[in-house]
């Protein structure tokens, strides 16, 4: 039945359809609902159990004898790979969290490194986006400061005086990616252990790595490998503590805009001509 | 003994876009990805799975619709779309808008149709299924398939036709 009327059905619903998947975002399934889901699929698997013990109980003497032979060998097996290190989770698991992130928000605190010191942490919040965007917003005794870090630019905002700054982030400004990175290049050599805690109510398996003069101590949940507190010890520096992460959050693309907010005065330093504009 | 883990690894992705498609914020889709796995467990208790692709397909399909159709019922005037994605393709500003608003059409229309035809009509449209595979999946010949879904074009251009309004 190809009447004008039917045509014209197809048009409209063709056009919608196509508009779907032109506006489809075509991203990959984010980290953290995969491990969920597989933390979920987990919990769905294991309430089996006593369903097998009753097929144990069940079976004749002798299979009883084989198959309690056979778990023990399975458990000594078990713990002999596990005694050294103890943990429940392996360092592998919670760097690929870090590794495969997209996007990921934390608080950041900066504690003093002046020995005896006992000032309270500066505080942050910080938002980044992979590759090369990061948002940091800083409270500190003397005011607050925000800093954007957008395709190897920097701009820093002063609320106070309503003074804006936009150069190069080449040379070594703080960067949480950068430290980030840093993180992400632990390897197994460069790790140990450390023994079990619980950190709101979740129990965190640790980890300790040193790598050049900074010492990082990793803290992830034991279930799902998920980082949950990253602490850095930079020799004869400050000490850091990341905590509240966020994995794969979607972020509004204006937090990381290099545009200074209405009202702001700015200045560009050491920019190219080609540079000052985005 | 099926290892979760890998097929959650192998076919995430897949059965990541097929519901983030439909429903178009991160919240709902975290969910439906989690329902969708959680469903075919279920499934793969009850029956041997030989197939997983076209299953987790078909399965993520439906709870996607499912949230369009809770969504719809909860009377929202608008879907809370991630402002990320949003910034993510930008043709142009007014062409994007304008694909947009088509595209949300298409999800409040998806929502009202019942369950079944929605899904049908999603895996041949927008999961490129033949008639013959959409038929294996719902226990339908082919020619049915085919009858179906041109009554649902038909009741899909009913409700789009007076929204959007197409220059034809």
């Amino acid at each position: 039945m190809s009447t004008p009327d039917n045509e014209n059905c197809h048009d409209v619903v063709t056009l919608a359809v196509s508009a779907l998947q032109q506006t489809s975002p075509h991203d990959d399934a984010p980290a953290a609902t995969i491990s969920r889901t597989i933390a979920r699929l987990q919990g769905a698997v294991e309430p089996r159990r006593p369903a097998l013990l009753g097929r144990i109980v069940a079976m004749p003497w002798k299979a009883k004898i084989g198959t309690f032979a056979a778990t023990a060998a399975a458990v000594a097996l078990l713990c002999t790979l596990l005694s050294p290190l103890g943990e429940s989770i392996a360092l592998g698991q919670v760097l690929e969290k870090l590794r495969s992130v997209k996007t990921l928000s934390f608080v950041m605190e900066i504690y003093s490194p002046v020995p005896g010191e006992h000032a309270p942490p500066s505080k942050a919040l910080v938002w980044i986006v992979e590759p090369n965007k990061t948002r940091l917003e800083m409270e500190t005794p003397d005011g607050s400061t925000t800093m954007i870090v957008n395709d190897g630019k920097i701009l820093t905002l002063v609320p106070e005086t309503h003074s804006a700054t936009l150069m190069s982030a080449a040379g070594g400004q703080m960067d949480p990616q950068k430290t980030l990175n840093e993180l992400r290049a632990i390897t197994d050599h460069d790790a140990r252990p450390l023994e079990e805690k619980v950190m709101d109510g979740v129990r965190c398996q640790g980890f300790e790595a040193v790598r050049g003069s900074t010492k990082a101590s990793l803290w992830a949940d034991a279930r799902t490998g998920q980082p949950v507190r990253i602490e850095m010890q930079v020799q004869d520096g400050p000490r850091m503590v990341w905590s509240n992460f966020k994995f794969d959050q979607p972020f509004d693309a204006s937090l990381f805009s290099l545009e200074p907010p209405a009202g702001y005065t700015l200045q560009q330093v050491g920019l190219k001509e080609s540079e000052t504009r985005e | 003994m099926i290892d979760w883990y890998e097929l959650v690894e192998r076919e995430g992705n897949s059965v990541w876009r097929t519901i983030h498609r439909l429903v178009r914020n991160h919240a709902d889709a975290d969910e439906c990805f989690q329902e969708t796995f959680m469903a075919a467990y279920r499934l793969s208790q009850r029956e041997k799975i030989a197939n997983w692709p076209p299953l987790l397909q078909r399965l993520a399909i439906a709870r996607a619709i499912d949230r369009l159709r809770q969504r719809s019922s909860r009377s929202r005037r608008e879907d809370p779309i991630d402002a990320a994605q949003a910034v993510t393709h930008r043709p142009d500003a007014s062409a994007r808008l304008e694909l947009e608003e088509r595209a949300q059409a298409f999800r409040w229309a998806l929502a009202q149709l019942p369950a079944e035809q929605a899904e049908l009509f999603c895996l041949h449209e927008l999961e490129g299924w033949s008639c013959q595979q959409v038929g294996d999946q719902f226990s339908m010949s082919t020619g049915a398939v085919a009858a179906q879904l041109h009554r649902t074009r038909g009741k899909l251009k009913q409700m789009l036709e007076p929204k959007l309004h197409p220059q034809s």
